[in-house]
């Protein structure tokens, strides 16, 4: 009994020291500036613009926050607890319905980080017709999907689309019970590695449309604070800057540190994307395009009306060649 | 030496197995199954999780997160525990609050803690506060019904007759209601840490950025199935562990009241 | 029955009015809980007005619109039964594997204690957790939805049977033998009748389980399903959807429980445990 009490102390103890352990949690600054993020290469420039010191070159005093996902972080700004919010088409436009946003900047885009992974026995697009194909629908891989088939005459009732996050997408086509896979990178290479080949690359947007993703940001906050605005602008620039003369190692290396990621995946990943904060006609209508599709099939009920909506011109304070 | 009861409670030896040797057999089996019938990539074999497992202790990450979640669960469990045992007790003296009470906690054990996780984002932010008060309110909830029982089997005449002889109400509270209440609560207890080591999991989806439930979700969503794993083999041995450890706390320092190896 | 001086029996409660009511089965006061319902839901109401945004706490006003919508157009229906009826088959399938595997592990102390650890563990693992591994073992289809849902149930039976068949008085499985019951009787008129209290509590017990479950169950690839409308309108960011979601959800949770609660009081009262 006594030998019992003692061990039970002992034991008690550990717990104790465990519990006692200071925690994770991050002190509040009460900085002027909160932007959150999902965690991927995408948004580098938010990631290097805090690591490098660029907003603080910029007396921008800013805190980053990194979610698990666009989605996450998206709710997470809606709960009134950040200013600035990155993210993809997709997300940025489901925002806008329910937030009174401006959308300032685009910060990168890519055509081959959305893809779409296919079975050994798929060979091209058509060959989709009555297969299973997964596709994380409220998504850009759900506008992307449809398009690619559209190209190839073929319709949503043509194939049977079973709604999955990439993460549970990677079992289910690695081990058959899906064909296909539309998604984006690194699951296309962990797919491929994981089933030894059988699924491989089928096609990339490349073609069918470019990624755009935006950087934006609270109306209220803008219009109250024009001038921490540009320079969170001019800092992000700064950041853009840096990430396109550094060399891909040593980028890779900064945003795998910053985002807590893998090292391999995040230089394969930020090797396809392209950095960039120049308001192009192409952007603008990549944006109305994907705003007409997700109306149609019902995923947004208002029009975006883009002239109140665009931040342009903040960005030209920044550099007036940045829109064009 | 294990021994397990049989029919009536009759005590066994099984001389060379023993709980930690009753793992041997699964662990071998998930092993074989993992290499040779599924897809080792997909479902990594213990020996690798075992290797990754090492590898994150080593770097002291494991620990961290660990201990993170403990504190979470922990610190959720004792406010939980304390708001539903106070508020279970009112509740089962006064039928007016119990009449208050019902249809909020109706609602509130039917909803699944994962369910509530956008509201609780958006109400209370993505920082520890919402973290903890997921916890908190699902220890809250669980604790009423079985405080009410408890509370409920308190014999009324011992109350009559400690008041008769002049007894104070403190001590009523500390040496007659509570000693009558407690298995009650003592078994709420048990199930109520059980689903605290559960539900950290969907607790560490809000914005968390260390702990085993995060180690998990994350993992799984960069589908770095060793860790996923790692993370899934840490939760389930802590659950395990520490249900143990509050059943030998139980037996040891207050075996009047100690619990059975019952329903589990 | 206990005398009033022991504490483990059931003596007049110290609330007696309410005990009694509850043993009828009818609620006491309907009347106070239907108000304090109503001051909830004008409490919500003001949160909405004063407090939050429409976007963050839509008022009781939008929500009720919005689930009038989804029954009209007939969606709110169908994903209740979805819901409902993944339960159900997760539940029933979990709960007559595992009580049966609880029997036969109970009749065998030497397996139990080796399956005790890692039913233990398994036990542990939030059915969210389980999600990925169910995947990967059972695939995306409604099968892996039913297991996601059923195997906390499995466990939990599982291990209550054993339990019951544990505490069975072993002079009554003496007593049948000795009047020439073969095994097979042994077990079902003997073993069963006495383990079923303890079925029954695990049945209780992992009916609640089920429910938590079916929501993680439903992330996976569903289009259907009321988990699947709350994840849904989140993504979408439609706050008003996520709460007819959430609602449906407890309401619905709250009619199973209250109908289990209902069989038990009626038509098994007399298996049911007196004390814990």
């Amino acid at each position: 009994m006594r030998g019992g009490r003692t061990r039970l102390g002992l034991v008690a103890g550990a717990v104790i020291t465990v519990l006692a352990w200071p925690g994770a949690v991050r002190a509040d600054h009460g900085n002027s500036v909160t932007a959150f993020s999902g965690p991927f290469p995408h948004f580098a420039p938010l990631f290097i613009a805090d690591a490098k010191g660029f907003f603080k070159k910029h007396g921008v005093n800013a805190t980053v926050r990194l979610f698990d996902s666009g989605g996450a972080a998206s709710a997470a700004f809606r709960g009134g607890r950040a200013d600035f919010l990155s993210g993809c088409d997709f997300p940025t436009i489901s925002l806008l319905q329910v937030e009174d946003a401006i959308v300032l900047a685009p910060i990168e885009h890519d055509t081959d980080s959305i893809m779409i992974s296919a079975r050994e026995g798929i060979g091209a697009l058509k060959d989709l017709k009555g297969k299973k194909v997964g596709v994380p629908l409220r998504s850009t891989s759900e506008f992307f999907t449809f398009r690619a088939l559209k190209d190839v005459g073929l319709g949503p009732k043509d194939v049977e689309i079973v709604n999955l996050g990439p993460a549970d997408m990677l079992p289910a086509v690695v081990r058959g019970d899906i064909d296909v896979a539309s998604w984006w990178q690194p699951f296309g290479w962990r797919a491929e590695e994981a089933s030894g080949g059988k699924v491989r690359t089928l096609v990339t947007a490349k073609g069918y449309y470019t990624l755009w993703c935006p950087i934006s940001a609270r109306r209220k906050y803008v219009e109250e604070h024009p001038k921490e605005t540009v320079a969170a602008l001019k800092a992000l620039h700064d950041a853009v800057q840096w990430l396109n003369q550094a060399p891909l190692d040593e980028k890779a290396a900064a945003v795998t540190e910053y985002a807590k990621s893998e090292l391999k995946t995040t230089r394969q990943l930020m090797a396809l994307l392209t950095y960039d904060m120049t308001e192009t006609a192409e952007y603008r209508t990549a944006l109305k395009e994907m705003e007409e599709f997700m109306l149609k099939a019902g995923l947004i009920k208002k029009a975006v009306d883009w002239e109140k909506v665009r931040g342009s011109r903040y960005l030209r304070e920044v550099n007036p060649a940045l829109v064009k | 030496m294990a021994r397990t009861s049989g029919p009536a409670g009759v005590t066994r030896r099984h001389g060379w197995l023993s709980p930690a040797g009753a793992l041997v057999l699964p662990l071998a089996a998930w092993e074989l199954m993992s290499r040779a019938v599924l897809n080792p990539a997909l479902v990594p074999p213990p020996s690798v999780v075992a290797q990754t497992a090492y590898g994150m202790l080593q770097n002291g990450e494991l620990f961290v997160h660990i201990a993170i979640s403990l504190r979470r669960i922990f610190l959720g469990f004792l406010l939980g525990w304390a708001s539903g045992m106070v508020l279970g007790a009112v509740a089962a003296r006064s039928a007016l609050v119990w009449d208050a009470l019902r249809p909020l906690l109706a609602v509130c054990s039917a909803v699944p803690p994962i369910a509530l996780i956008p509201l609780v984002m958006v109400w209370f932010g993505i920082d520890e506060p919402a973290r903890l008060f997921l916890i908190v309110y699902l220890a809250a909830v669980l604790m009423v019904p079985s405080t009410m029982s408890g509370v409920r089997n308190i014999a009324p005449i011992r109350i009559r007759a400690a008041e008769s002889l002049g007894a104070r109400r403190a001590d009523i509270y500390l040496r007659i209601m509570l000693p009558d209440a407690f298995p009650f609560i003592l078994t709420g207890l048990r199930i109520t840490l059980g689903f605290c080591f559960m539900v950290v999991v969907a607790a560490e989806m809000i914005g968390a950025n260390s702990g085993i439930g995060y180690l998990i979700m994350q993992s799984r969503y960069y589908a770095v199935t060793t860790k996923m794993f790692v993370g899934i083999l840490v939760l389930g041995v802590m659950g395990v562990g520490f249900d143990a450890l509050f059943r030998r706390l139980v037996a040891v320092a207050l075996p009047r009241f100690a619990v059975e190896k019952r329903t589990g | 029955m206990a005398t009033a001086l022991s504490p483990s029996g059931s003596p007049e409660a110290v609330l007696a009015p309410a005990r009694a009511a509850a043993r009828r089965g009818l609620p006491a006061g309907p009347a106070r809980q239907a108000a304090s319902a109503a001051v909830l839901v004008l409490l919500w109401q003001g949160l909405s007005d004063w407090v939050f945004t429409p976007s963050v706490l839509p008022s009781p006003v939008t929500v009720a619109a919005r689930a009038w919508d989804l029954t009209l157009s007939g969606a709110l229906p169908r994903h209740m039964a979805t819901t409902l009826g993944r339960v159900l088959v997760g539940y029933v399938t979990g709960a007559v594997l595992g009580a049966a595997f609880g029997l036969v592990i109970g009749c065998l102390p030497r397996v139990e204690g080796l399956l005790n650890p890692s039913l233990g563990f398994v036990r542990s693992i939030p059915p969210i957790a389980f999600v990925p591994v169910s995947i990967i073992l059972f695939g995306i289809g409604e099968a892996s939805k039913y297991t996601i849902v059923g195997y906390l149930v499995f466990i939990v039976l599982a291990l209550s049977a054993a339990a019951g068949v544990r505490e069975v008085p072993r002079i009554r499985i003496r007593a049948a033998q000795a009047l020439g019951a073969p095994g097979p009787t042994v077990l079902v008129k003997v073993i069963l009748p006495s383990a079923f209290p303890f079925i029954l509590n695990g049945l209780r017990v992992a009916l609640n389980l089920a429910f938590m479950a079916v929501v993680s169950a439903e992330l996976i690839g569903a289009r259907a399903g009321l988990g699947h409308l709350i994840m849904d309108s989140q993504t979408m960011l439609e706050t008003d959807k996520m709460l007819v979601g959430i609602l449906c959800l407890g309401i619905l949770g709250g009619v199973l429980d209250r109908g289990a609660d209902l069989v038990v009081r009626r038509g098994l009262a007399r298996f049911t445990h007196t004390a814990a």
